[in-house]
């Protein structure tokens, strides 16, 4: 009896062992990552929309009892607030693959943590692409978009990391911003234009949320026929983040890889949450970051915030690459543990992988000084320590957290992040990595002497 | 000399003003026809007026075709923008012409009387603080457009209301308008250190000056406001020549001062006002074109109004046109950067070259 008892045991844990987990990030119509596609149509809020979301659509044109719009308010798929045979026809044609217009939602950041949603319509499915900012360019790089990419901002941008991004750089063609008198980065119209006149499958631009500061000019951009669709890709918020990619992989009929990819990401979020939260207090490393000019510590710098989120305890909020002699105070300079310098490629502090290779002049140039000159960040005791860190920082906000965990905690993040940067490898597409040594953190020590 | 040949040489003498404001007025046209062809989808000339003058037959083209993006581009981008650089740079370069008369003083623009400091004291708060006058949403434009036009109104205000407690005179307005400047620029740095990059460099922006993205609905407001300005200055045209003659020559002459300095002070804070709000700061037409047009006309106001307005239209719209030549196929330069890397040696080669008697 005692050998069937323990029999019975191991054959229902094995099969426990071997039912789906929630963190698979497979296909189907449950919701792994606990993050909805938000697309409307997608009426049971999981990941994609399939026969589930037309059956609950049917139950509510019928009047099932526990079916309506209040309850399932993205069964609206037409997003005119009634649900009837056109809200069929749209998943019929989604479900079919066939071209329509979707609703989802658009997400704008002010470039702190707070972000806000618009519902918008989008021509699906997107064929060719056009892409701005470099973290909404390898969200398409890691849904293996490259090829598809025909317009992007920073192709001519000699910054540009072209390890990730060379097929893109190779294919697509310029687009050009202006600026507003308030310093907004509008996009070219002609250059768009230009653009779409080329391609004529090119009626979608790709944006990141940040509504004041990359294709402000939205509505002139709709104007001209082409569709804007805004992605929450560096915020540090896990849900919104998770739910650009897999709005990105809708749009773009690549959900099942974007699935993958939000599973990895809301893997990684959720494990370096947890391994901050237990953290000893009295083991938390003080640190200060070099962007966000924020002197605020909080969420009000998410540059900072990210840092605080993976455990991090903040000295200050943000310094700018010219910081002030209030860093030789002893309130800052004595509790500063280590200094977290974050490089990335469409901006204004230096060039990780600009040239297919690692540019440690380029990224010291900004905060050593010239021979024999002493710069303020040189005169800091982390500084003299070597406790600093020049993290790549072109990866998506899980990875944010991620890098600077680790920089900050290397012995609690060791594993996750050996595991976690071999996955994200592999998303880039055409193997660009392959074979290569690709290092995303160095000491100030292994720079200097690169 | 007999009476007649001097009739003559005054002729000559006024119809030397009158071409040069031709001349001024045929650039600005032929710059205006010329930015219409402007942009990457490379049209020629016959081609953008064959567009132009199918528009105006009232042809439709259907969208996403190739004529449907020309005809776009002309009249949606290329129009507005030139259309607000020739009406902008006429209402800057009027206001520095009312300025400097009746500050009486060769340095009276914008800056010095802390209007364009009050601008951008307005826009910091919009920006870094989220204080709008007009929009509640942080960081909408019409938000940062009410306050930067409030907030410039605020230093001619306070000028106006020193200036009873002083003795009115130029030199005294022009160190109050130094002063408020001094000081709105402290308030903006004091609101800049709370600042994050992307809201700095709002505020950086602002004081380069930029129309990229110019739609039609900029345009009414700022131009309606322009060209009542200038309409009404040109009309104070002889008055301010009294003006220059001296204060006491020009009281002595009847003429109230105080009443005419401040209605034109508070016109031209309307003006330039109007122009910061949408486009920044643009600097030196103010300053220079006033300058120039004293140089070659000399000082009747009757004349350096109209050739002022002229010649800041050209400076404008002239400045656009070099910015989007100069352009990568990555950027375009704001117009602001353009005038500086113009506007300094010509007003350097001006004060080496001025002629005394005309200031």
């Amino acid at each position: 009896m005692a050998a069937i008892a323990i029999a019975a045991i191991v054959i229902i844990a094995a099969i426990v062992a071997f039912l789906p987990k929630g963190n698979n990030g497979g296909g189907g119509s449950d919701t792994p990552i606990g993050v909805a596609l938000p697309v409307y149509g997608n009426a049971d809020l999981d990941s994609d929309i399939d026969d589930d979301d037309l059956k609950i659509i049917k139950k509510i044109i019928s009047k099932e009892t526990g079916y309506s719009i209040a309850t399932y308010p993205f069964a609206d798929a037409k997003k005119d607030g009634i649900i009837d045979q056109r809200d069929v026809d749209v998943v019929q044609k989604i479900i079919k693959k066939e071209p329509t217009s979707v609703y989802h939602l658009n997400y704008y950041n002010d470039g702190a943590v707070n972000v806000k949603t618009k519902v918008v319509d989008t021509k699906w499915p997107c064929e060719d692409l056009m892409v701005t900012y470099n973290s909404v360019m390898f969200a398409m790089t890691s849904l293996g978009l490259d090829e598809r990419v025909v317009g992007a901002t920073a192709v001519g941008n000699t910054s540009l990391d072209k390890y990730v991004y060379a097929k893109m750089i190779e294919n697509a063609d310029p687009l050009s911003y202006t600026y507003d008198s308030s310093w907004n980065s509008m996009m070219d119209i002609s250059s768009v234009s230009k653009v779409m006149l080329k391609h004529p499958k090119a009626h979608t631009m790709f944006v990141s949320a940040y509504g004041n500061y990359d294709a402000y000019n939205e509505s002139e951009i709709e104007n001209v026929g082409c569709d804007v669709v805004r992605l929450c890709e560096s915020n540090p918020t896990r849900d919104e983040t998770i739910a650009s990619v897999l709005l990105a992989g809708f749009l773009t009929n690549t959900l099942d890889r974007a699935k993958e990819l939000a599973s990895l990401y809301s893997d990684i979020w959720d494990s370096c949450t947890r391994i901050a939260s237990t953290l000893p207090i009295d083991d938390k490393t003080g640190f200060i970051v070099n962007v966000g000019g924020d002197s605020i510590a909080g969420t009000s710098n998410q540059h900072n915030y990210k840092c605080l989120l993976a455990g991090g305890k903040s000295v200050l909020g943000a310094a700018s690459q010219n910081i002030g002699t209030w860093i030789l105070e002893d309130e800052y300079n004595k509790n500063i543990d280590k200094i977290l310098i974050i490089v990335w490629s469409n901006a204004n502090n230096g060039f990780f992988f600009g040239n297919h290779e690692l540019n440690p002049q380029t990224i010291l140039a900004n905060y050593v000084g010239e021979a024999g000159e002493d710069t303020l960040w040189e005169k800091t005791d982390a500084w003299k320590r070597d406790d600093v860190y020049f993290v790549y920082g072109d990866y998506p906000t899980a990875f944010d957290l991620l890098l600077r965990g680790y920089a900050m905690y290397p012995d609690y993040y060791g594993a996750l992040f050996d595991e976690s940067c071999k996955k994200m490898l592999s998303f880039i597409s055409g193997g660009t990595f392959e074979g290569k040594n690709v290092q995303l953190i160095y000491k100030l020590s292994e720079l200097q002497s690169y | 000399m007999t009476e007649a040949e001097e009739a003559g040489e005054y002729k000559a003498y006024l119809l030397r003003k009158v071409i040069f404001i031709l001349v001024m007025i045929a650039g600005v046209f032929a710059l205006f026809i010329y930015s219409l062809t402007m942009g990457q989808l490379d049209l020629g000339f016959f081609e953008t007026y064959h567009y132009v003058i199918e528009h105006i037959m009232g042809a439709t083209y259907e969208p996403g075709t190739r004529d449907w993006f020309c005809d776009y581009l002309i009249f949606n981008r290329n129009m507005p923008e030139s259309v607000f650089a020739v009406i902008a740079g006429a209402s800057l370069a009027v206001a520095g012409v009312a300025m400097q008369s009746v500050m009486n003083n060769p340095l009276a623009d914008a800056y010095t009387t802390g209007i364009s400091s009050g601008a951008c004291l307005g826009v910091a708060i919009a920006m870094i603080l989220g204080i709008n006058l007009i929009s509640g949403d942080v960081g909408s434009h019409i938000g940062i457009l009410g306050n930067a036009f409030v907030f410039s109104l605020v230093p001619m205000a306070i000028i106006l209301l020193v200036a009873k407690r002083l003795d009115q005179s130029p030199t005294s307005l022009i160190l109050a308008g130094t002063a408020i400047s001094f000081f709105l620029n402290a308030f903006t740095m004091a609101v800049m250190l709370l600042a994050t990059d992307q809201s700095l460099a709002t505020v950086y922006g602002w004081q380069v000056g930029s129309i990229g993205g110019t739609t039609w609905d900029d345009v009414p407001f700022m131009a309606v406001t322009s060209v009542f300005g200038i309409i009404v200055i040109s009309l104070l045209a002889k008055k301010l020549n009294v003006m220059s003659s001296g204060e006491n020559s020009a009281k002595a002459l009847g003429l109230d001062i105080e009443a005419l300095r401040t209605a034109c002070l508070l016109i031209m804070s309307l003006m330039v006002a109007s122009v910061i709000a949408y486009a920044g700061i643009i600097g030196f037409v103010g300053l220079v074109c006033p300058h120039i047009v004293r140089t070659i006309i000399d000082a009747d106001n009757r004349y350096v109004i109209p050739a002022s307005a002229a010649l800041g239209a050209l400076m404008l719209i002239g400045s656009m046109v070099i910015a989007q030549l100069v352009a990568t196929p990555t950027v375009r330069v704001p117009v602001g950067v353009v005038l500086s890397f113009v506007g300094a040696p010509l007003f350097l080669l001006l004060i080496i070259r001025r002629k005394s008697h005309v200031w």
